[in-house]
C-alpha cells in the first residue's frame, strides 16, 4: 500500500546540509499499522512527511496506493493535494477560524470531484461519530479540549475516505492518562476501518502496544523492523536495547559458538543467544533486560547464569522495586515485585536465563 | 503539474514587479543626477555629465543646509526621546495618577497631520499674526519679546512633539517587560531610588534608547510638511524642502538634474542610518534584560511630585493634540483670521464650511483623495501579502532578494521617490501616468511597502506551518489555501495596515507634491498646501478640522479593534 524504495532527502538549514534520510526501504501492506519509531531528528518525521508530499526527496521512489507519487528517475513529484492521503499533524493544526463542521468538511469541499451539500453534511456527521464529536458541529475549533481538538483532528483525516493515514505523533500532546485511553482507541478506530496506517513516535510504548510493524529509526536509516514482539525480544543492535526498554549491557568475547554460546566478559562467563553469524573470538555486548533476572537461591539450571553480587541501591517505583547489583565492576539493574526483601548491601545471586541474554556484535 | 507552474509563475511575477518598481525608479533618479538635459523629457545618454553636482557641491549654500539639517533632526530627536521616555517612566514605573489618559491620549496625537501642526503653531507663534505674540505685545507694549516659529528653534520645537507617541509605544513594552529583579539588586545593594535609575535602568535601556533615537532621526530627516510650513517662508532649508525648492522652481531653469545630485547624498544618508538602525537593533535584542515574562515592576512612588508629574503629562497633551486642534477650530470660524478677544464671538460664522461644500476644487479634491488612499491601501495590502507569502511560506529562490527589496524603500525619502518617479513616468511616456492620482498611489505604494511587509512578515511567522500544511493534505492547492486558510487568519493585520496606510497616505504633502500636475491629481494634503501658499487660513482651518476629526476616529477605530502593535512600529509623519 505504501512502498518506499531508496528514499533519500537532505536539506539546507543556517548550519549546512543535513541528510535526514540515507536510504530507506519500506513496505507497508494493506490494512497494517505500521510504526516509525525512533529518538528525535532520526528521520521519522521527514520519512513521513515525504509519503505525504510536504518534502521534497532527493532520491528514491514512493508509491502510495497505485499511484507512484514520487519519483526522482522518473521526475514525478505529486503535490500533497493530489495525493490520496489523510495526515493529523502533531499540532493538530485545527483552523481556529472555523468551527469543528468547517475543519471536517474542508477535505470534501476541496475535492476535485463537486460533493454536494447534503453529502457533505452526512459524511461530516460520519465522521465525527466516528471519533465520538457528534454534537459538537456548531462548537468553534479554538474552544475544544487537547483531547477533543485530537480526536477533530483524526476526523477531517479521515473523511475523505483516503486509502492512507499518516499520523505525525498524534499523542504527544496529551496528557499522559488520556494519551494511555486515546492509544487503545485510535487503534482499534483505524484497525475497524481497516486503513493502512503510518505511524510517527518517539515513545515506544506507543510503538509496542498499537503497531502491527514496527521499524526502528536512527541517523536517518532503518535499523531493525519486525512485530513489537521480535523488536522487543531480540533487538538488533546495541542501539535497539538500548531505545526500546532498559537493558544491562556486558561487553566480552565468544569463547564458544551453538545453539548457545558462551561469552567471556568481565563479570563472568554467560551462556547466551547469539547474533546470526556471530563467531568464536568476536567482540559481543550482550543485552539481558531487567525483569529477566531472578533472585532467587537454589541451584543453577542448565541453561542458567549465576552471577554473585551486591545490592548498591534499591528504589521504590511504584509498580516495581528496582535494583543497582554490583557485579565485579559492573552495575546490573533488574526489576523485582515491589514486596520483595531485599536490602542495601546484601550479597545475593542472580539468576539470568541463557535465552533472555543476547548477546549482539559490539 | 499545472498548478505548480502557476505558483512558479506568480512567485516571478511578483518578484519582477517589486523588483521594477523599487529600482526602476531609482536608476532614473541616479541617472537625472548626470543628466545635463534642460527638461526631465529630455534626458538623453548623450547628455551626461557631472555638472549638477559641482554646481550642489560648490555651493556654500549646501553646507549650511547640512548645518541645519544637523541642528534639526539632532535637536527635534532628542527633544522627542527625552519627552517619550519621562512619559514611559512616568505611566511604567511610578504611581502618577490619570495614567490610562496619558496611555490613551499619547498614541491618539499621531491623528494631528504633521502639516497642520504646524500651520496651528504659525497661527500660534508667527511673529505678525501669531495669537500668542499679539498677546504678549498687548501686555507689555511693542517692544515686547517675540517668539518666531518659523526658525530652527520652531521646527525642533514641533518635530520633537510629533516623534513622541512613536517613541513612547516603543519604549512602554520595553519598560514594562524589564526584569525588577536587576533594579531591586541594585536597591539591596545599597542605591538610592535616584541612582538606581540612573546607573540601572536607563544603562540597561540604553542600546535600545540609541535604536529608538536613530529610528526617531530617519523620522525625522525624511520629514517634509514640517520644515516646508516653517523653514521655507523664512529661507531656512534642510534637505527635504531644498530638493523640492529647486524641483519647484526649475521650471525654466536647467536645474532639476541638481536637485537628483543632492537627493542621492540625502538618500545615502538615509540609507546609511536604516543600516546603523538594523544594527543596533540586533545588538539591542542581544541586551537580554527583555525576559518577555511580563512582569509589573515595583512602582516608584513619587510622593509629592505626583501631580506636577502629571501636569506636565497633560502639558504635552494639550500641546499635540488640544490645542492644534482648539487652534483650527476657533480659526474656522473666523471670517477673517484675527486674535481671540471678546469681539470675535460676534463675528463667527460658519462661512468658511460652506465654502468648502461650495467650492469645486474641494470636492474635487476630495474625491481624488478617496479614491487615491483607497487604491494605495489596497494595493499595499495585497502587494504586502503576496510578497510575505513568498518570503514567509515559499521556496523560492529569490525570496531573500525579494524581502530585502521590499524593506528598501523604507530608507528612502518620501520626497526622494517622489522626485524618482517623477523622472520615471516622464520617460515612461506611453503609460499616461505623469500627472494622475495612480502616480501618487504608486509612489506611496513602494513608500509603505516596507511597512505593510514587516507586519505581514511577524503575522505570517505566527501562523503554524501545519496549518497550511493540513490544507494542502486536505486536498488544497497552494491558491485555494491562500484563499481559506492565511486571507481569514491575517485578517486583523490585513484590516490593520489597510487602515494604517490610509492614515498615512492621506497626510503626507511631500511625495504627492513632487507629483503634482494640476487639479487632475491635487489630493487634499496638496490642497491644504496650496491654500494655506495662497492664505487662505479660514478655509484651511475648516478642512483641517475636519480632517482631524476624521483621522482622530480612525486612529481611535484603529485602537479600538486592538491592532496596537501595528502602530508600535513604524510611527507616522
Amino acid at each position: 500500500m505504501i512502498r518506499i524504495e531508496q528514499l533519500h532527502v537532505r536539506y539546507r538549514t543556517e548550519r549546512g546540509e543535513v541528510h535526514a534520510v540515507r536510504g530507506i526501504d519500506l513496505n507497508v501492506r494493506q490494512g497494517q499499522f505500521f510504526t516509525l519509531l525512533g529518538p528525535s531528528g532520526c528521520g521519522k518525521t521527514t520519512t513521513l512527511r515525504s509519503v505525504a508530499g510536504l518534502e521534497r526527496p532527493q532520491e528514491g521512489e514512493i508509491i502510495v496506493g497505485d499511484d507512484l507519487v514520487f519519483s526522482q528517475q522518473r521526475k514525478i513529484s505529486i503535490p500533497p493535494y493530489k495525493r490520496d492521503i489523510g495526515m493529523v499533524f502533531q499540532s493538530y493544526a485545527i483552523w481556529p477560524h472555523m468551527n469543528v463542521f468547517e475543519n471536517v468538511a474542508f477535505p470534501l469541499r476541496e475535492m476535485k470531484k463537486r460533493v454536494s451539500q447534503t453529502d457533505i453534511r452526512s459524511r461530516v456527521r460520519k465522521a465525527l461519530s466516528l471519533v465520538q464529536l457528534e454534537g459538537l458541529e456548531d462548537r468553534p475549533a479554538p474552544f475544544l479540549s487537547g483531547g477533543q481538538q485530537q480526536r477533530l483532528a483524526l476526523a477531517r483525516a479521515l473523511v475523505k475516505e483516503p486509502r492512507v493515514l499518516l499520523l505525525d505523533e498524534p499523542l504527544s500532546n496529551l496528557d499522559a492518562k488520556l494519551r494511555e485511553e486515546t492509544r487503545f482507541e485510535l487503534r482499534e478506530l483505524v484497525k475497524r476501518l481497516a486503513i493502512t496506517t503510518l505511524y510517527v513516535t518517539h515513545d515506544q510504548l506507543e510503538a509496542l502496544t498499537m503497531s502491527d510493524v514496527v521499524a526502528v529509526m536512527d541517523q536517518g536509516r532503518v535499523v531493525q523492523e519486525g512485530t513489537p514482539l521480535e523488536i522487543y525480544r531480540a533487538p538488533r543492535d546495541r542501539f535497539v536495547a538500548n531505545f526500546i526498554g532498559l537493558s544491562n549491557f556486558l561487553e566480552g568475547r565468544v569463547q564458544k559458538t551453538g545453539q548457545l554460546g558462551e561469552v567471556e566478559t568481565p563479570s563472568g562467563t554467560l551462556k547466551c543467544v547469539l547474533a546470526d553469524g556471530i563467531t568464536a573470538g568476536e567482540a559481543v555486548v550482550v543485552v539481558i533486560r531487567p525483569e529477566d533476572v531472578n533472585l532467587n537461591a537454589g541451584p543453577a539450571s542448565q541453561n542458567e547464569n549465576i552471577l554473585e553480587g551486591k545490592i548498591e541501591a534499591v528504589v521504590f517505583m511504584g509498580d516495581t522495586l528496582e535494583c543497582q547489583v554490583a557485579v565485579g565492576t559492573k552495575l546490573i539493574r533488574i526489576k523485582l515485585h515491589p514486596s520483595s526483601p531485599v536490602a542495601r548491601g546484601e550479597i545475593v545471586r542472580l539468576r539470568l536465563p541463557a535465552e533472555s541474554c543476547h548477546a549482539l556484535r559490539a | 503539474m499545472g498548478e505548480n507552474l502557476r505558483l512558479h509563475l506568480g512567485q516571478h511575477a511578483i518578484f519582477f514587479l517589486v523588483f521594477f518598481l523599487v529600482l526602476a525608479p531609482l536608476s532614473f533618479l541616479i541617472l537625472g543626477s548626470f543628466s545635463t538635459a534642460r527638461l526631465p523629457g529630455d534626458f538623453s545618454l548623450d547628455a551626461m555629465g557631472l555638472v549638477n553636482y559641482l554646481k550642489v557641491y560648490s555651493d556654500p549654500g549646501t553646507y549650511e543646509l547640512f548645518t541645519n539639517t544637523v541642528i534639526y533632526v539632532g535637536g527635534s530627536a532628542s527633544f522627542g526621546i527625552i519627552m517619550a521616555v519621562s512619559l514611559a517612566w512616568l505611566v511604567e514605573r511610578t504611581n502618577m495618577p490619570g495614567k490610562t489618559l496619558v496611555y490613551a491620549g499619547v498614541p491618539m496625537t499621531l491623528a494631528v497631520p504633521g502639516m497642520l501642526q504646524a500651520m496651528a503653531w504659525v497661527l500660534l507663534l508667527s511673529p505678525r499674526i501669531g495669537f500668542i505674540n499679539q498677546l504678549l505685545k498687548d501686555l507689555f507694549g511693542p517692544d515686547a519679546p517675540v517668539i518666531d516659529v518659523y526658525s530652527l528653534g520652531g521646527m525642533v520645537f514641533i518635530e520633537g512633539l510629533r516623534l513622541v507617541p512613536t517613541a513612547f509605544l516603543m519604549l512602554v513594552p520595553l519598560m514594562r517587560s524589564m526584569d525588577p529583579a536587576l533594579e531591586e539588586a541594585a536597591a539591596v545593594s545599597g542605591a538610592r531610588p535616584v541612582a538606581t535609575l540612573r546607573k540601572v535602568t536607563l544603562r540597561l535601556l540604553a542600546p535600545a534608547l540609541v535604536a529608538v533615537m536613530i529610528y526617531q532621526a530617519m523620522t525625522a530627516l525624511e520629514v517634509f510638511e514640517i520644515p516646508g510650513i516653517l523653514g521655507l517662508p523664512a529661507g531656512i532649508y534642510v534637505f527635504s524642502t531644498k530638493i523640492y525648492a529647486i524641483v519647484r522652481t526649475a521650471t525654466f531653469m536647467p536645474v532639476y538634474g541638481q536637485a537628483n545630485a543632492l537627493a542621492m547624498v540625502y538618500l545615502f544618508i538615509a540609507v546609511a542610518t536604516t543600516f546603523l538602525y538594523t544594527r543596533m537593533i540586533s545588538r539591542a535584542e542581544r541586551y537580554a534584560i527583555i525576559t518577555g515574562k511580563g512582569y509589573r515592576p515595583r512602582l516608584l512612588d513619587l510622593g509629592k511630585w505626583k501631580i506636577p508629574a502629571l501636569a506636565c503629562a497633560l502639558l504635552f497633551l494639550f500641546f499635540a493634540i488640544v490645542l492644534p486642534f482648539l487652534v483650527f477650530l476657533y480659526a474656522s470660524f473666523l471670517p477673517y483670521l484675527q486674535a481671540p478677544s471678546w469681539n470675535v464671538l460676534k463675528v463667527l460664522t460658519l462661512k468658511n464650511y460652506r465654502l468648502l461644500a461650495e467650492y469645486g476644487e474641494v470636492g474635487s479634491a476630495l474625491k481624488n483623495t478617496v479614491l487615491m488612499v483607497a487604491t494605495t491601501a489596497t494595493s499595499t495590502v495585497v502587494l504586502s501579502f503576496l510578497v510575505s507569502l513568498v518570503v514567509i511560506r515559499s521556496k523560492f529562490w529569490g525570496r531573500k532578494l525579494l524581502d530585502q527589496l521590499a524593506f528598501m524603500p523604507h530608507a528612502i525619502p518620501g520626497i526622494v521617490i517622489g522626485i524618482a518617479f517623477f523622472w520615471l513616468f516622464l520617460q515612461l511616456d506611453f503609460l499616461p501616468l505623469y500627472g494622475t492620482i495612480w502616480a501618487i498611489s504608486i509612489g506611496f505604494t513602494i513608500s509603505f511597502l516596507a511597512y505593510g511587509t514587516r507586519s505581514m512578515n511577524a503575522a505570517l511567522l505566527q501562523i503554524h506551518k501545519e496549518l497550511e500544511e493540513a490544507a494542502y493534505v486536505s486536498g488544497a492547492p497552494p491558491w485555494r489555501t491562500m484563499w481559506r486558510i492565511f486571507v481569514p487568519l491575517m485578517m486583523p493585520t490585513l484590516v490593520g495596515v489597510w487602515i494604517w496606510v490610509v492614515l498615512h497616505a492621506v497626510r503626507i504633502a511631500g511625495m504627492p507634491l513632487m507629483l503634482y500636475e494640476g487639479p487632475d491629481n491635487q489630493v487634499l494634503a496638496i490642497l491644504i498646501w496650496n491654500m494655506w501658499d495662497e492664505g487662505y487660513i479660514p478655509a484651511v482651518a475648516a478642512i483641517g478640522t475636519l480632517l482631524m476629526i476624521v483621522l482622530l476616529l480612525l486612529t481611535l477605530a484603529v485602537r479600538f479593534l486592538g491592532f496596537r502593535r501595528q502602530t508600535m512600529q513604524i510611527g507616522g509623519t
